[in-house]
Protein backbone atom coordinates (compact mmCIF):
# COMPACT_ATOMS: atom_id res chain seq x y z
CA UNK A 1 0.00 0.00 0.00
CA UNK A 2 2.58 2.10 1.05
CA UNK A 3 4.78 2.14 -2.53
CA UNK A 4 1.53 4.11 -3.56
CA UNK A 5 2.70 7.03 -2.24
CA UNK A 6 6.74 6.40 -2.52
CA UNK A 7 7.45 4.93 -6.04
CA UNK A 8 8.03 7.32 -8.27
CA UNK A 9 5.31 7.62 -11.29
CA UNK A 10 5.11 9.59 -14.88
CA UNK A 11 1.80 10.46 -16.45
CA UNK A 12 0.86 8.22 -18.77
CA UNK A 13 0.24 9.31 -22.76
CA UNK A 14 -3.04 8.14 -22.65
CA UNK A 15 -4.46 10.57 -19.80
CA UNK A 16 -5.70 13.80 -20.13
CA UNK A 17 -3.04 16.12 -21.31
CA UNK A 18 -3.44 18.57 -18.05
CA UNK A 19 -0.27 19.30 -15.83
CA UNK A 20 -0.28 18.17 -12.35
CA UNK A 21 -0.68 21.85 -10.54
CA UNK A 22 -3.84 22.41 -13.14
CA UNK A 23 -5.21 18.96 -11.92
CA UNK A 24 -4.90 19.63 -8.51
CA UNK A 25 -7.53 22.81 -9.00
CA UNK A 26 -9.50 20.35 -11.14
CA UNK A 27 -9.88 17.82 -8.27
CA UNK A 28 -10.67 20.40 -5.78
CA UNK A 29 -13.23 22.22 -8.10
CA UNK A 30 -14.74 18.82 -9.35
CA UNK A 31 -14.82 17.68 -5.64
CA UNK A 32 -17.04 21.02 -4.30
CA UNK A 33 -19.39 21.08 -7.48
CA UNK A 34 -20.19 17.12 -6.24
CA UNK A 35 -20.46 17.89 -2.72
CA UNK A 36 -22.69 20.89 -2.87
CA UNK A 37 -25.05 19.44 -5.59
CA UNK A 38 -28.15 18.08 -4.21
CA UNK A 39 -29.64 16.46 -7.72
CA UNK A 40 -29.30 13.24 -8.78
CA UNK A 41 -29.25 14.33 -12.52
CA UNK A 42 -25.86 16.13 -11.42
CA UNK A 43 -24.78 13.29 -9.64
CA UNK A 44 -25.29 11.14 -12.43
CA UNK A 45 -23.57 13.34 -15.34
CA UNK A 46 -20.57 13.88 -12.74
CA UNK A 47 -20.23 9.90 -12.40
CA UNK A 48 -20.07 10.33 -16.47
CA UNK A 49 -18.00 12.44 -16.33
CA UNK A 50 -15.39 10.78 -13.62
CA UNK A 51 -15.61 7.61 -15.52
CA UNK A 52 -14.46 9.10 -18.85
CA UNK A 53 -11.26 10.57 -16.44
CA UNK A 54 -10.48 7.34 -15.02
CA UNK A 55 -10.63 5.53 -18.26
CA UNK A 56 -8.26 7.92 -19.67
CA UNK A 57 -6.10 6.94 -16.64
CA UNK A 58 -3.78 3.93 -16.52
CA UNK A 59 -5.83 2.48 -13.60
CA UNK A 60 -6.84 -1.12 -13.90
CA UNK A 61 -10.17 -1.95 -12.81
CA UNK A 62 -8.89 -4.86 -9.93
CA UNK A 63 -6.84 -1.81 -8.72
CA UNK A 64 -9.50 0.91 -8.67
CA UNK A 65 -12.21 -1.05 -7.42
CA UNK A 66 -9.76 -2.56 -4.78
CA UNK A 67 -9.47 1.15 -3.15
CA UNK A 68 -13.14 2.17 -3.40
CA UNK A 69 -14.16 -0.88 -1.51
CA UNK A 70 -11.41 -0.45 1.11
CA UNK A 71 -13.12 3.33 1.54
CA UNK A 72 -16.52 2.41 1.01
CA UNK A 73 -16.34 0.31 3.91
CA UNK A 74 -15.59 3.02 6.30
CA UNK A 75 -18.40 5.36 4.68
CA UNK A 76 -20.91 2.70 5.13
CA UNK A 77 -20.20 2.93 8.82
CA UNK A 78 -20.99 6.61 9.01
CA UNK A 79 -23.82 6.40 6.61
CA UNK A 80 -25.16 3.11 8.16
CA UNK A 81 -27.51 4.47 10.72
CA UNK A 82 -29.07 7.23 8.34
CA UNK A 83 -32.10 5.10 7.23
CA UNK A 84 -33.55 4.89 10.54
CA UNK A 85 -32.52 8.49 11.67
CA UNK A 86 -34.30 10.67 8.56
CA UNK A 87 -38.36 10.55 9.46
CA UNK A 88 -40.48 9.32 6.04
CA UNK A 89 -41.99 6.36 4.22
CA UNK A 90 -41.46 3.50 6.06
CA UNK A 91 -38.95 0.59 4.20
CA UNK A 92 -38.49 -2.04 6.39
CA UNK A 93 -37.49 -2.54 9.94
CA UNK A 94 -35.42 -4.55 12.14
CA UNK A 95 -35.87 -5.03 15.70
CA UNK A 96 -38.30 -2.29 16.17
CA UNK A 97 -36.13 0.14 14.09
CA UNK A 98 -37.74 1.34 11.10
CA UNK A 99 -35.75 2.56 8.21
CA UNK A 100 -36.82 5.26 5.85
CA UNK A 101 -37.42 5.73 1.79
CA UNK A 102 -35.96 9.44 2.45
CA UNK A 103 -33.11 8.22 5.10
CA UNK A 104 -32.11 5.27 2.24
CA UNK A 105 -32.07 7.78 -0.42
CA UNK A 106 -30.06 10.02 1.38
CA UNK A 107 -27.04 7.61 2.72
CA UNK A 108 -27.01 6.37 -0.74
CA UNK A 109 -26.54 9.89 -2.00
CA UNK A 110 -23.66 10.01 0.06
CA UNK A 111 -21.96 6.85 -0.80
CA UNK A 112 -22.18 8.01 -4.15
CA UNK A 113 -20.75 11.69 -3.58
CA UNK A 114 -18.18 9.95 -1.22
CA UNK A 115 -17.14 7.04 -4.73
CA UNK A 116 -17.23 10.35 -7.58
CA UNK A 117 -14.58 12.21 -5.06
CA UNK A 118 -12.38 9.17 -4.77
CA UNK A 119 -12.81 8.17 -8.51
CA UNK A 120 -11.78 11.53 -9.31
CA UNK A 121 -8.57 11.75 -7.25
CA UNK A 122 -7.58 8.38 -8.55
CA UNK A 123 -7.66 9.39 -11.84
CA UNK A 124 -6.45 12.60 -11.67
CA UNK A 125 -3.60 11.98 -9.60
CA UNK A 126 -2.47 8.86 -11.51
CA UNK A 127 1.21 9.58 -12.31
CA UNK A 128 1.56 12.64 -10.23
CA UNK A 129 4.02 11.30 -7.42
CA UNK A 130 3.85 12.82 -3.74
CA UNK A 131 7.03 14.83 -4.70
CA UNK A 132 5.70 16.16 -8.09
CA UNK A 133 2.57 17.17 -5.45
CA UNK A 134 4.80 19.24 -3.37
CA UNK A 135 5.91 21.26 -6.80
CA UNK A 136 2.38 21.62 -7.69
CA UNK A 137 1.44 23.14 -4.74
CA UNK A 138 4.27 25.69 -4.72
CA UNK A 139 3.16 26.74 -8.03
CA UNK A 140 -0.08 26.78 -7.17
CA UNK A 141 1.11 29.81 -4.21
CA UNK A 142 1.14 27.51 -1.58
CA UNK A 143 4.00 28.57 0.97
CA UNK A 144 6.98 27.08 -0.14
CA UNK A 145 8.07 25.81 3.95
CA UNK A 146 4.47 23.91 3.17
CA UNK A 147 5.65 21.87 0.35
CA UNK A 148 9.12 21.22 1.81
CA UNK A 149 7.27 19.65 4.69
CA UNK A 150 5.37 17.65 2.47
CA UNK A 151 8.43 16.39 0.36
CA UNK A 152 10.45 15.87 3.88
CA UNK A 153 7.33 13.55 5.53
CA UNK A 154 7.05 11.66 1.77
CA UNK A 155 10.79 10.79 2.46
CA UNK A 156 10.37 10.34 6.30
CA UNK A 157 7.24 7.98 6.01
CA UNK A 158 9.28 5.29 3.41
CA UNK A 159 12.39 5.77 6.37
CA UNK A 160 10.08 5.08 9.07
CA UNK A 161 8.24 2.46 7.62
CA UNK A 162 11.53 0.40 7.09
CA UNK A 163 12.72 0.98 10.55
CA UNK A 164 9.37 0.00 12.44
CA UNK A 165 9.25 -3.60 10.10
CA UNK A 166 12.37 -4.18 11.22
CA UNK A 167 12.26 -3.22 15.08
CA UNK A 168 8.79 -5.59 15.06
CA UNK A 169 11.16 -8.06 13.33
CA UNK A 170 13.03 -8.09 15.94
CA UNK A 171 10.33 -8.46 18.36
CA UNK A 172 8.66 -11.27 16.85
CA UNK A 173 11.83 -13.37 16.80
CA UNK A 174 12.44 -12.91 20.57
CA UNK A 175 8.54 -14.67 20.37
CA UNK A 176 6.45 -11.52 20.91
CA UNK A 177 2.86 -11.40 19.90
CA UNK A 178 0.40 -9.14 19.84
CA UNK A 179 -2.77 -9.64 22.63
CA UNK A 180 -4.62 -7.26 24.53
CA UNK A 181 -2.26 -7.44 27.41
CA UNK A 182 -0.83 -4.52 29.30
CA UNK A 183 2.77 -5.82 27.94
CA UNK A 184 1.47 -5.91 24.51
CA UNK A 185 0.95 -1.97 24.98
CA UNK A 186 4.33 -1.69 26.66
CA UNK A 187 5.74 -3.05 24.28
CA UNK A 188 4.01 -0.96 21.51
CA UNK A 189 4.99 2.15 23.35
CA UNK A 190 8.53 1.46 23.60
CA UNK A 191 8.50 0.70 20.01
CA UNK A 192 7.10 3.57 18.75
CA UNK A 193 9.08 5.96 21.58
CA UNK A 194 12.58 3.83 20.29
CA UNK A 195 11.25 4.94 16.64
CA UNK A 196 10.61 8.46 17.30
CA UNK A 197 14.18 8.54 19.42
CA UNK A 198 16.21 6.79 16.10
CA UNK A 199 14.35 9.46 13.69
CA UNK A 200 14.44 12.93 15.64
CA UNK A 201 18.49 11.79 15.66
CA UNK A 202 18.18 10.89 11.52
CA UNK A 203 16.42 14.25 10.90
CA UNK A 204 19.12 15.60 12.91
CA UNK A 205 21.77 13.97 11.12
CA UNK A 206 20.26 15.13 7.73
CA UNK A 207 19.54 18.56 8.15
CA UNK A 208 23.14 19.29 9.49
CA UNK A 209 24.33 17.23 6.08
CA UNK A 210 22.38 19.37 3.84
CA UNK A 211 23.55 22.47 5.77
CA UNK A 212 26.82 21.47 4.79
CA UNK A 213 25.61 20.76 1.13
CA UNK A 214 24.86 23.92 1.26
CA UNK A 215 20.78 24.08 1.35
CA UNK A 216 18.90 26.90 1.32
CA UNK A 217 15.05 26.15 1.61
CA UNK A 218 14.58 25.24 -1.30
CA UNK A 219 15.11 22.21 -3.74
CA UNK A 220 16.68 23.02 -6.92
CA UNK A 221 15.03 21.64 -10.11
CA UNK A 222 15.56 21.61 -13.88
CA UNK A 223 12.78 20.87 -14.96
CA UNK A 224 10.86 23.80 -15.35
CA UNK A 225 7.93 23.02 -18.05
CA UNK A 226 6.34 25.99 -18.95
CA UNK A 227 2.07 25.12 -19.54
CA UNK A 228 0.97 24.88 -23.21
CA UNK A 229 -1.79 26.53 -24.78
CA UNK A 230 -2.72 22.94 -25.15
CA UNK A 231 -2.44 22.48 -21.76
CA UNK A 232 -4.60 25.51 -20.77
CA UNK A 233 -7.06 25.17 -23.82
CA UNK A 234 -7.86 21.69 -22.06
CA UNK A 235 -8.04 22.98 -18.37
CA UNK A 236 -10.37 25.22 -19.60
CA UNK A 237 -12.50 22.87 -21.70
CA UNK A 238 -12.58 20.93 -18.04
CA UNK A 239 -13.51 23.41 -15.55
CA UNK A 240 -16.19 24.31 -18.07
CA UNK A 241 -17.64 21.05 -17.93
CA UNK A 242 -17.57 21.35 -14.36
CA UNK A 243 -19.42 24.12 -14.22
CA UNK A 244 -21.82 23.09 -16.87
CA UNK A 245 -22.66 20.11 -14.67
CA UNK A 246 -23.11 21.74 -11.58
CA UNK A 247 -25.31 24.15 -13.00
CA UNK A 248 -28.36 21.17 -13.91
CA UNK A 249 -28.39 21.18 -9.63
CA UNK A 250 -29.07 25.08 -9.39
CA UNK A 251 -32.79 24.45 -9.84
CA UNK A 252 -33.20 21.78 -6.69
CA UNK A 253 -31.46 24.78 -4.30
CA UNK A 254 -34.25 26.29 -3.00
CA UNK A 255 -33.37 29.62 -2.70
CA UNK B 1 -11.98 8.84 12.27
CA UNK B 2 -11.90 10.36 8.75
CA UNK B 3 -15.37 11.79 7.65
CA UNK B 4 -15.73 11.03 3.68
CA UNK B 5 -16.96 13.63 1.42
CA UNK B 6 -20.60 13.60 0.86
CA UNK B 7 -21.48 14.15 4.53
CA UNK B 8 -21.24 17.00 6.18
CA UNK B 9 -23.46 20.03 5.81
CA UNK B 10 -21.70 23.16 3.69
CA UNK B 11 -21.09 25.58 7.23
CA UNK B 12 -19.37 22.87 8.72
CA UNK B 13 -17.01 22.51 6.17
CA UNK B 14 -16.75 26.15 5.10
CA UNK B 15 -16.19 26.72 8.78
CA UNK B 16 -13.50 23.81 9.04
CA UNK B 17 -11.29 25.14 6.24
CA UNK B 18 -11.44 28.46 7.27
CA UNK B 19 -9.85 27.12 10.85
CA UNK B 20 -7.65 24.63 9.57
CA UNK B 21 -6.41 27.47 7.21
CA UNK B 22 -5.44 30.23 9.67
CA UNK B 23 -4.21 27.36 12.35
CA UNK B 24 -1.71 26.30 9.59
CA UNK B 25 -1.08 30.06 8.51
CA UNK B 26 -0.28 30.35 12.16
CA UNK B 27 1.80 27.38 12.32
CA UNK B 28 3.88 27.59 9.54
CA UNK B 29 4.82 30.99 11.29
CA UNK B 30 6.33 29.17 13.96
CA UNK B 31 8.08 26.40 11.65
CA UNK B 32 11.49 27.90 11.21
CA UNK B 33 13.82 25.67 8.20
CA UNK B 34 15.48 24.44 11.32
CA UNK B 35 12.47 22.78 12.42
CA UNK B 36 11.32 21.35 8.95
CA UNK B 37 13.09 17.79 9.61
CA UNK B 38 11.72 17.78 12.87
CA UNK B 39 8.34 18.39 12.09
CA UNK B 40 8.16 15.79 8.97
CA UNK B 41 9.58 13.40 11.09
CA UNK B 42 5.97 13.49 13.40
CA UNK B 43 4.33 13.80 10.22
CA UNK B 44 5.42 10.94 8.85
CA UNK B 45 4.57 9.12 12.62
CA UNK B 46 1.77 10.21 12.12
CA UNK B 47 1.00 8.51 8.61
CA UNK B 48 2.96 5.39 9.53
CA UNK B 49 0.72 5.13 12.69
CA UNK B 50 -2.20 5.03 10.64
CA UNK B 51 -0.92 2.06 9.26
CA UNK B 52 -0.35 0.16 11.95
CA UNK B 53 -2.95 -1.52 13.61
CA UNK B 54 -2.99 -3.01 17.17
CA UNK B 55 -5.43 -5.33 18.74
CA UNK B 56 -7.95 -4.13 21.09
CA UNK B 57 -11.00 -6.45 22.39
CA UNK B 58 -11.93 -8.23 19.60
CA UNK B 59 -11.30 -6.02 17.08
CA UNK B 60 -8.04 -3.83 15.53
CA UNK B 61 -7.54 0.19 15.98
CA UNK B 62 -4.63 2.27 14.71
CA UNK B 63 -3.13 5.35 16.71
CA UNK B 64 -3.65 8.77 16.03
CA UNK B 65 -0.79 10.15 17.96
CA UNK B 66 -2.06 13.95 17.93
CA UNK B 67 -1.41 14.55 21.66
CA UNK B 68 2.39 13.20 21.61
CA UNK B 69 2.27 15.74 18.47
CA UNK B 70 0.60 18.10 20.40
CA UNK B 71 3.51 17.87 23.51
CA UNK B 72 6.41 18.26 21.36
CA UNK B 73 5.06 20.70 18.38
CA UNK B 74 2.38 22.95 19.65
CA UNK B 75 0.85 24.94 16.97
CA UNK B 76 3.15 23.24 14.43
CA UNK B 77 0.61 20.76 14.77
CA UNK B 78 -1.78 21.80 12.16
CA UNK B 79 0.61 21.70 8.90
CA UNK B 80 1.84 18.63 10.60
CA UNK B 81 -1.00 16.93 10.56
CA UNK B 82 -2.46 18.75 7.05
CA UNK B 83 0.42 17.65 5.10
CA UNK B 84 -0.22 13.56 6.48
CA UNK B 85 -4.07 14.07 5.75
CA UNK B 86 -3.22 15.85 2.29
CA UNK B 87 -1.25 12.73 1.51
CA UNK B 88 -3.21 10.61 2.69
CA UNK B 89 -6.55 11.46 0.85
CA UNK B 90 -4.63 12.12 -2.19
CA UNK B 91 -2.53 8.58 -2.20
CA UNK B 92 -5.07 6.37 -0.44
CA UNK B 93 -8.35 7.68 -1.17
CA UNK B 94 -8.79 8.28 3.10
CA UNK B 95 -11.22 11.07 3.64
CA UNK B 96 -12.13 13.49 1.00
CA UNK B 97 -10.91 16.38 -0.08
CA UNK B 98 -13.29 19.26 0.69
CA UNK B 99 -13.87 17.24 4.00
CA UNK B 100 -9.78 18.00 4.68
CA UNK B 101 -10.32 20.99 6.44
CA UNK B 102 -12.67 19.48 9.19
CA UNK B 103 -10.53 16.08 9.36
CA UNK B 104 -7.28 17.80 10.11
CA UNK B 105 -8.87 20.76 12.69
CA UNK B 106 -10.75 17.46 14.29
CA UNK B 107 -7.53 15.92 14.99
CA UNK B 108 -5.20 19.41 15.18
CA UNK B 109 -6.86 21.69 17.48
CA UNK B 110 -7.13 19.07 20.21
CA UNK B 111 -3.24 18.45 19.47
CA UNK B 112 -2.53 22.12 20.34
CA UNK B 113 -5.14 22.65 23.22
CA UNK B 114 -3.82 19.61 24.69
CA UNK B 115 0.13 20.86 24.13
CA UNK B 116 -0.96 24.55 25.14
CA UNK B 117 -2.49 22.75 28.91
CA UNK B 118 0.14 20.12 29.06
CA UNK B 119 3.16 21.57 28.55
CA UNK B 120 3.91 24.04 31.23
CA UNK B 121 3.29 21.22 33.39
CA UNK B 122 5.71 18.74 31.66
CA UNK B 123 8.64 18.93 34.60
CA UNK B 124 6.11 18.62 37.63
CA UNK B 125 4.29 15.56 37.01
CA UNK B 126 5.85 11.45 36.18
CA UNK B 127 5.73 10.86 32.22
CA UNK B 128 3.90 7.97 32.37
CA UNK B 129 0.88 10.59 33.46
CA UNK B 130 1.72 13.12 31.19
CA UNK B 131 1.86 11.06 28.24
CA UNK B 132 -1.27 9.58 29.09
CA UNK B 133 -3.33 12.67 29.61
CA UNK B 134 -1.65 13.72 26.21
CA UNK B 135 -2.72 11.18 24.47
CA UNK B 136 -6.15 9.95 25.63
CA UNK B 137 -7.07 13.68 26.38
CA UNK B 138 -6.52 14.54 22.94
CA UNK B 139 -8.49 11.07 21.37
CA UNK B 140 -11.21 12.33 23.52
CA UNK B 141 -11.37 15.81 22.12
CA UNK B 142 -11.33 14.42 18.92
CA UNK B 143 -13.92 12.18 19.11
CA UNK B 144 -16.06 14.88 20.43
CA UNK B 145 -15.11 17.04 17.59
CA UNK B 146 -15.80 14.53 15.43
CA UNK B 147 -19.23 14.01 16.90
CA UNK B 148 -20.03 17.26 17.03
CA UNK B 149 -19.17 17.75 13.36
CA UNK B 150 -21.65 15.24 12.59
CA UNK B 151 -24.07 16.50 14.94
CA UNK B 152 -24.21 20.38 13.45
CA UNK B 153 -24.41 18.61 10.03
CA UNK B 154 -28.30 17.44 10.90
CA UNK B 155 -30.26 15.37 12.49
CA UNK B 156 -29.86 12.40 10.41
CA UNK B 157 -26.28 12.06 11.83
CA UNK B 158 -27.11 11.99 15.55
CA UNK B 159 -27.30 8.32 16.11
CA UNK B 160 -24.38 8.01 14.28
CA UNK B 161 -22.69 10.94 16.55
CA UNK B 162 -23.68 9.44 19.26
CA UNK B 163 -21.89 5.87 18.39
CA UNK B 164 -18.95 7.81 17.43
CA UNK B 165 -18.52 9.10 20.53
CA UNK B 166 -18.59 5.92 22.75
CA UNK B 167 -16.89 3.77 20.06
CA UNK B 168 -14.16 6.20 20.72
CA UNK B 169 -13.73 6.13 24.66
CA UNK B 170 -11.65 2.91 24.31
CA UNK B 171 -9.70 3.89 21.55
CA UNK B 172 -8.84 7.23 23.71
CA UNK B 173 -7.84 4.91 26.91
CA UNK B 174 -5.22 2.49 24.52
CA UNK B 175 -4.04 5.88 22.77
CA UNK B 176 -3.28 7.22 26.60
CA UNK B 177 -1.84 4.23 27.90
CA UNK B 178 0.69 3.89 24.83
CA UNK B 179 1.50 7.36 24.53
CA UNK B 180 2.49 7.09 28.64
CA UNK B 181 5.09 4.54 27.70
CA UNK B 182 6.63 6.68 24.39
CA UNK B 183 6.45 9.46 26.85
CA UNK B 184 8.52 7.22 29.32
CA UNK B 185 10.79 6.09 26.77
CA UNK B 186 11.40 9.55 25.38
CA UNK B 187 12.11 10.67 29.09
CA UNK B 188 14.35 8.21 29.97
CA UNK B 189 16.41 7.92 26.57
CA UNK B 190 16.68 11.54 25.01
CA UNK B 191 14.72 14.04 27.25
CA UNK B 192 15.41 16.86 25.18
CA UNK B 193 13.08 15.90 22.83
CA UNK B 194 10.51 16.76 25.07
CA UNK B 195 11.79 20.38 25.84
CA UNK B 196 10.85 21.04 22.26
CA UNK B 197 12.12 20.13 19.13
CA UNK B 198 15.63 22.06 17.63
CA UNK B 199 18.54 20.64 16.19
CA UNK B 200 21.80 19.82 18.44
CA UNK B 201 23.82 22.38 16.09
Amino acid sequence: MIETLLAPKIISEKSIPIPPKLRVVLIVCLAMGTVLSTSWLTLWLFIALVVYLWWRSDLTVKQTIKRLLAMDCLILFTVALIPFSVPGEPLFSILSFTATKEGGLMALMILFKANIVMLTVMALCEGVDALTLGKALVELGVSRRFALLMQFTVRYIGLLYLEFHRLRQSMRVRGFKARNSMHTWRCYGYLFGMLLVRSFDRADRISQAMKCRGFRGHFLSHEHLPVTKREYAHFAAYLSLICLIFCTSLSSFNV
Amino acid sequence: MHIADGVLSTPVLVAGIAMTLAGTILGLKKLDDDKIPFAAVLSACFFVASLIHLPLGPSSVHLIFNGLIGLLLGWLAFPVMLVALILQAMFFGFGGIVVLGVNCLNIALPAVMVGALLRPMRHHIPAQLLGFLAGSGAVLLTGIMVSLSLYLSGEAFSKTANVVFWGNLPLSLLEGVISGFIIVLINQVKPEILKGVHSNV
